[in-house]
């Protein structure tokens, strides 16, 4: 049957019910919080979280080895909006040592309907992603920095994502060892 | 062929988990010592033999075997140490370590939200996932020692 | 020459969105007729309730008539209103206004902004609403 056919995978959620679910996450959190930095901050807490999770998954699916330059990791995060919202960022804006580079978004599911009220202007909306990415390099030994650019929720023709490599983190040497 | 043990260590050295199926002989020291031993010792072979390698390492260490049990070692990208020892004829021992990555622990403790990162793995769930897993591989047959 | 007075009804009868849309140019108009048709909406809310049992679909078409002015309404699953107070008759293009602003009124609700029965204030939906207006009322 055709409707056998069509059916999605079931694990898969509606991406409307998504863009909800995360709608009245964040505007609890600004009733609870009654300040747009301190949900600014949780919400990367959040995605930071994710993220540190979300890798281990990421990298079963993915099978992929380390890392050994930052075009590469641009890349895998790329594969990884692709995997698990179904987007596909553009990579641009390299800055010249290779170690900046921007993730822009031309649609984001997770503002889909949203319109910021003005006096809101303060709220990144979509915190989480910047901390997913965070916590995900985290966890491979990658310290980044993350900020919103431009934001199409703030009247932007794009959602642009910058990602800045601050430092390896060194491998823990377990103690008694040299 | 078999499976004798399994040491799951996170980025820092700590044991997040530890099971055994046929292991007869003790080492006859605590199983936190034993841990921080193997820990040290992997460390210490990982980071000579990528020391000594003639070329650039691509995944490093894999495994050593004595005359009687083989070590085998699986590294994530995220730090997550695989150890598992089996008898010496055990083969595909990588694929079947980067599987029970994928479908064991990434599926019943990183998707569980009361695993805290870092902590050893108390779930039962997992615990019997494992336990299932590891005697379904074809590694684990039947014992003839 | 038309005029049409558009408003969305909460579910406590309160208001939550109005728009007035005429041909006539607003330093031309002789009277102001605002007063007038915000009366005549409200007393039709009754007759919409009375209506909206009598059939299974959301167009009530047309549902009271006063002086020249004649009263369209539409209602949502979820109670809330849409009424038209106008001058002239223009069933069809009536509806599909209805259609339309049904529809941007549950994209407008899917802002997770937005809170159920308090007054619209989006300026994406202000726009959607002048747009639809313009193309099948006052065409």
């Amino acid at each position: 049957m055709s409707r056998q056919a069509s059916r999605l995978d079931a694990k898969k959620v509606n991406s409307e019910f998504l863009t909800l679910t995360y709608g009245a996450l964040v505007t609890q959190m600004l009733r609870d919080f009654e300040n747009a930095e301190d949900v600014n901050k949780q919400l990367e807490r959040i995605g930071y979280n994710m993220g540190m999770r979300l890798i281990e998954d990421f990298l079963a699916r993915t099978s992929a080895p380390r890392c050994l330059e930052m075009r590469e990791t641009a890349d895998r995060i790329q594969q990884a909006f692709r995997i698990y919202l179904n987007i596909q960022p553009t990579i641009s804006n390299w800055s010249p040592a290779s170690d900046e580079f921007s993730l822009v978004f031309d649609s984001n599911p997770l503002t889909e309907f949203v319109e910021l009220p003005p006096d809101l202007t303060n709220l990144r909306y979509s915190a989480i992603l910047s901390g997913c990415i965070r916590g995900a390099l985290e966890m491979v030994q990658l310290e980044v920095q993350c900020w919103f650019v431009q934001d199409q929720l703030k009247g932007d023709n794009v959602t642009e994502l910058r990602v800045k490599f601050v430092r390896r983190l060194e491998e823990v040497i377990p103690a008694g060892e040299d | 062929m078999t499976i004798f043990n399994l040491y799951i260590f996170d980025k820092f050295g700590t044991l997040l988990h530890y099971a055994e199926w046929n292991r007869t002989k003790k080492s006859g020291i605590t199983r936190e010592e034993e841990a921080k031993l193997t820990y040290g010792m992997l460390f210490s072979i990982k980071s000579f033999v990528s020391k000594i390698s003639p070329h650039d390492p691509k995944e490093g260490f894999l495994y050593y075997k004595t005359n009687r049990y083989a070590l085998h070692y699986l590294e994530t990208p995220s730090g997550l140490k695989f150890v598992l020892n089996t008898d010496t004829t055990a083969i595909n021992v990588k694929e079947l370590l980067q599987q029970l990555y994928a479908k064991v622990w990434v599926e019943f403790v990183v998707r569980d939200p009361l695993w805290t990162p870092g902590t050893v793995v108390t779930s039962e769930l997992f615990q019997s996932k494992l336990d299932e897993f590891v005697r379904q591989s074809p590694i684990f047959g039947i014992r003839n020692i | 020459m038309s005029t049409y007075y558009f408003v969305i009804v909460g579910q406590n009868d309160n208001p939550i969105y109005e728009k007035e849309f005429s041909t006539v140019n607003k330093e031309l108009r002789k009277e102001d007729h605002r007063h007038l048709t915000q009366f005549i909406a409200h007393a039709a809310l009754d007759l919409v309730d009375e209506h909206k049992w009598k059939t299974a679909n959301m167009q009530l078409k047309s549902i009271d008539r006063f002086n020249q002015w004649f009263v369209s309404a539409f209602i949502t699953a979820s109670q809330i209103r849409f009424i038209i107070v106008h001058d002239n008759k223009n069933d069809e293009g009536i509806k599909n206004f209805f259609n339309e602003m049904y529809d941007t009124y549950i994209k407008n609700s899917m802002n997770a902004f937005y809170r159920i029965n308090t007054p619209i204030k989006s300026p994406m939906f202000e726009k959607k609403s002048e747009i639809f207006g313009r193309k099948y009322l006052l065409s």
